[in-house]
């Protein structure tokens, strides 16, 4: 089809150029001919008539003057704009060219005015407002002295076509997928279309998948599967919903979207993305999960409980070399609980995504609650926490809970791969639009070769660490998507032998700072 | 206010039952009578007349939560304070074994040398 509108292009295109040609041969010869060449012109000239009688009928003709204004439109123009030819006649053809258009019309002119033939697509207005998209041949008409003097446009309607080509290219995008695409009507819930992967699956056809219920597909059985999960579809115009099918015992992940067809018609595009695997990874991770926190726990509460006894000297005094050992092992016993403990907050904080509260929160007072709660291991480290800047009331969106996690892990990280009787610093600055949380040290920096893998987890600096504090490689992983949660981002500067200063960017609360805080300011 | 003088426990880790033990006895000064599982100690816990019921969550067969459930059924036993001792400690897990009625939770591991005070605590605050 495309390549017949093509070749019926081209042709009106030649059509038009050789009525041009021998308009303009008959125009500027007149003066010169013999009777002989009177009479071969007059057959010339019955001929181009002819022609562009076959022209005038077969496309949407208009002709403008030469300043641009319509003087003339076949019966065709007005059939296909849906004109009256007395709303057209004397306006400039601009005019119904739409807004994004307007420049090309212009060149479009430029260039006919040079006696140059133009041809490509453009858009032109419909009486009713709408847009078509024409395919446009303006051919220029030149006086004897090589004056513009009008133009001869002849446009075909490609607007269907085009939507045709459009939407072949999207079912052809369907068609190439691996997950299932189902569009319905919500009315009746009838299919209306599936792409190769969903047909395939059923052993349809595309005129088997025609009409037949949705609930007669193996993704969803019934209709409260898709109606109660997908309420969010009538307010947003999108939902997800995870899926248990009764007939095949799989899950999927079905992700909807309303289309509009008119104002009062609307169908559901539904991709379906079976996830069975994943739903049992999650559940053999929740397992594990299980496995840690009681399977782990318990037996390292017999080990520590009776490491303390032993330590307390309940059970009698004991050699100093045998103090020592249990030392070891109830410092062991602490470390290997601290891991579980960052594993499961890990966890949390995954499951927990999407669940934390924001709300007005003042990084001055964060910064200063921080400081206070972690001096204590700070200085266990001969480490020094303090806010060079002093920092002044600045307001995030956030969660205090969450800036407390994220800057305990950044400042315990910070103290370990510092020297004893250095300083950390631990401020926040306004810039541009943001809040941006700094935490530096004076460490010897992150080597390079973990700093590409730095924020993911189990990753750990080979450097060594003081006061035999070891560190899961959790944490890093545990702030930045902390901080993700909380719509801001993490980035950090190191050099080596100099120290890093790990960088959050926060969006800057807008509006009035929370009502306590004014009250407190005006006080 | 009465004083905290006979604890039972109940617990399936005979190494946990062990360090309570030396905890709440040798260190506590409490007497403590244990039971590896709550079938083993419904039948005769009424007998041991206790002041206070320290209860492990996670048991094989009948859980702590059931257990619990028995335990309140026994006459003379329907207030005695109980005390739930877990190695979940999620918000939600700590929440609802207060929603079912135990006067504390208590995390696993502990400390062994100051969980008779805690205990004590427990117990003055419930009564």
């Amino acid at each position: 089809m495309v390549e017949l509108l093509n070749i019926s292009t081209a042709a009106t295109t030649l059509l038009v150029v050789v009525i041009v040609i021998l308009s303009g041969a008959a125009i500027r010869r007149k003066d010169k001919i013999t009777d002989l060449a009177k009479q071969q012109l007059h057959e010339t000239e019955l001929e181009v008539a002819f022609q562009r009688k076959a022209l005038f009928e077969s496309g949407a003709v208009s002709v403008t003057d030469e300043e641009g204004k319509i003087v003339d439109v076949n019966s065709k123009f007005l059939d296909t704009f849906g004109y009256q030819r007395d709303a057209l006649i004397g306006r400039h053809i601009s005019e119904f060219y739409p807004e994004n258009e307007q420049t090309l019309s212009r060149e479009i002119r430029a260039k006919t005015r040079d006696g140059r033939i133009w041809s490509g697509e453009t858009h032109l207005l419909r009486a009713d407002g709408s847009t078509a998209l024409t395919h446009n041949t303006v051919v220029p008409f030149l006086d004897g002295n090589n004056r513009h003097i009008k133009n001869l446009a002849i446009r075909t309607d490609i607007s269907k076509q085009k939507i045709r080509d459009n939407q072949k290219l999207v079912t052809s995008a369907f068609d190439k997928m691996t997950d299932a695409v189902v569009l319905f009507d919500p009315n009746n819930f009838t299919i209306i279309y599936m792409n190769a992967f969903a047909l395939a699956e059923h052993g349809w056809s595309a005129d088997e998948a025609y009409g037949t219920s949705l609930w007669k597909t193996r993704y969803v059985s019934k209709p409260t599967d898709m109606n109660e999960k997908c309420k969010s579809i009538n307010e947003n115009g999108k939902c997800t919903a995870r899926i248990e099918s009764e007939t095949n015992g799989k899950v999927y992940d079905a992700h909807s979207y309303r289309v509009t067809v008119s104002s009062d018609t609307h169908r559901i595009l539904t991709m379906f993305r079976e996830v069975t695997q994943s739903v049992e990874l999650e559940r053999e991770r929740n397992r594990l999960i299980s496995i840690i926190t009681h399977e782990l726990r318990t037996p390292l509460t017999s080990i520590k409980g009776a490491l303390g006894l032993l330590d307390s000297c309940a059970m009698g005094p004991m050699p100093a070399e045998a103090k020592n050992l249990v030392g070891i092992a109830l410092r062991n016993s602490d470390r290997m609980l601290d891991l579980i403990a960052q594993i499961l907050e890990a966890e949390k904080a995954e499951h927990d995504a999407g669940n934390i509260p924001l709300e007005p929160v003042n990084l001055a007072e964060v910064i200063r609650s921080a400081i206070s709660a972690n001096q204590g291991y700070g200085t266990e480290l001969g480490i020094t926490f303090r806010d060079p800047c002093d920092t002044p009331d600045l307001w995030v969106n956030g969660n205090e809970r969450v800036f407390q996690q994220v800057l305990a892990n950044l400042m315990s990280n910070a103290a370990k791969f510092s020297p004893s009787g250095s300083t950390v610093d631990i401020w926040a600055e306004r810039q541009k639009d943001k809040i941006v949380l700094h935490v530096r040290d004076q460490g010897k920096g992150i080597p390079s070769a973990i700093q590409p893998h730095l924020f993911s987890r189990f990753v750990k600096a080979n450097q060594e660490v003081r006061g035999n504090v070891h560190g899961s490689g959790l944490g890093l992983s545990i702030v930045k998507s902390q901080v993700e949660r909380l719509n801001g981002s993490i980035d950090y500067e190191t050099a080596e032998n100099v120290g890093t200063c790990f960088r959050i960017a926060l969006p800057r609360l807008q509006g009035a700072q929370p009502m306590g805080n004014a009250l407190q300011a005006s006080a | 206010m009465p004083d905290l003088k006979r604890i039972v426990h109940i617990d399936d880790e005979p190494d946990i039952r062990e360090i309570v033990r030396m905890s709440l006895s040798l260190v506590g000064g409490l007497d403590v009578e244990q039971y590896p599982s709550g079938e083993d100690a419904l039948p005769v816990i009424a007998d041991a007349k206790p002041d206070l019921i320290l209860l492990d969550v996670m048991m094989p067969n009948m859980d702590g939560e059931e257990t619990y459930r028995r335990i309140r059924e026994i006459p003379g036993l329907e207030n005695t304070p109980i005390v739930f001792m877990t190695a979940k400690a999620s918000t939600t897990d700590l929440a609802s074994l207060r929603e079912l009625g135990a006067v504390d939770v208590l995390i696993k591991p502990f400390d062994p040398m100051s969980l008779a005070d805690q205990v004590r605590t427990i117990y003055r605050n419930a009564c």
